[in-house]
């Protein structure tokens, strides 16, 4: 579930919290959780703000997250082997 | 999110690589559908709007035109960001080209055809399909991966 938090993230400069949500099919307190636990590691960063009266949670990946994820998808595929293609 | 090891299946490693490029095509898509309904209703109002700057009378409604042209854009924009859920990395200069496109159009067959064609609805007409063009095509444009 992390992966799919930071492939959302790597391919946006920012994504809602309840896109996230959606995209990656989990309740508000699971990807909570999993947001604080990405947030404590350096790997994103959120922000709270506003649009009109309706407050929205921004979450965008950080410089040493976006490193994290390339090398992370990078050792699946040496173990998938080739013809899996980088997302 | 940690490190693979050598535990994880080959099986198991493309299933997560299966599960990023899904959520990378679903960034993908939620920014397309946003610039598709953002761009096209911008190139239809001023589809609908432009000619009408030029073929009523100063004083007999151009200037409202004018003003519920402004409102509408203010509008669309103000709905397209409270909607704007995910920002595609990498997209700025796309949409940048298309905004300034459309900025030089704009400007330059208003200037026109306020000093020479003023309601003249052969000018007009087929202007305003012009102006609204880089709009519209940049809806395409834009939907597009």
């Amino acid at each position: 579930m992390r992966l799919s938090i930071m492939a959302t993230l790597a391919a946006a400069d920012r994504a809602e919290f309840g896109f996230v949500r959606d995209t990656v099919e989990v309740s508000d307190s699971v990807l909570s959780k999993q947001v604080a636990t990405l947030e404590a590691a350096g790997y994103i960063e959120v922000c709270n703000g506003y649009v009109g009266k309706r407050p929205r949670t921004w979450l965008s990946i950080t410089a040493a997250g976006r490193r994290a994820f390339e090398d992370h998808v990078a050792a699946l595929v040496a173990i998938a082997g080739p013809g899996d293609a980088r997302p | 999110m940690s490190e693979p090891t050598s535990d994880i299946s080959v099986h198991e490693a493309r299933a997560g690589l299966e599960e990023a490029a899904r959520a990378r095509r679903a960034v993908q898509s939620g920014e397309r559908r946003y610039w598709f309904a953002y761009l096209g209703s911008a190139g239809i109002a001023i589809l609908i709007l432009f000619p009408l700057i030029g073929l009523l009378p100063v004083g007999g409604g151009s200037g409202a035109v004018t003003t519920a042209w402004s409102a509408a854009i203010g509008m669309i924009v103000s709905y397209g960001a409270s909607r704007r859920l995910v920002r595609r990395r990498g997209r700025f200069a796309r949409h940048a080209v298309i905004w300034a496109t459309w900025a030089l159009v704009y400007g330059t067959a208003l200037a026109v055809g306020v000093a020479f064609f003023r309601g003249q609805l052969a000018y007009w007409l087929p202007m305003a399909v012009v102006v609204s063009a880089p709009l519209l095509l940049g809806a395409w444009w834009a939907s597009r991966p």
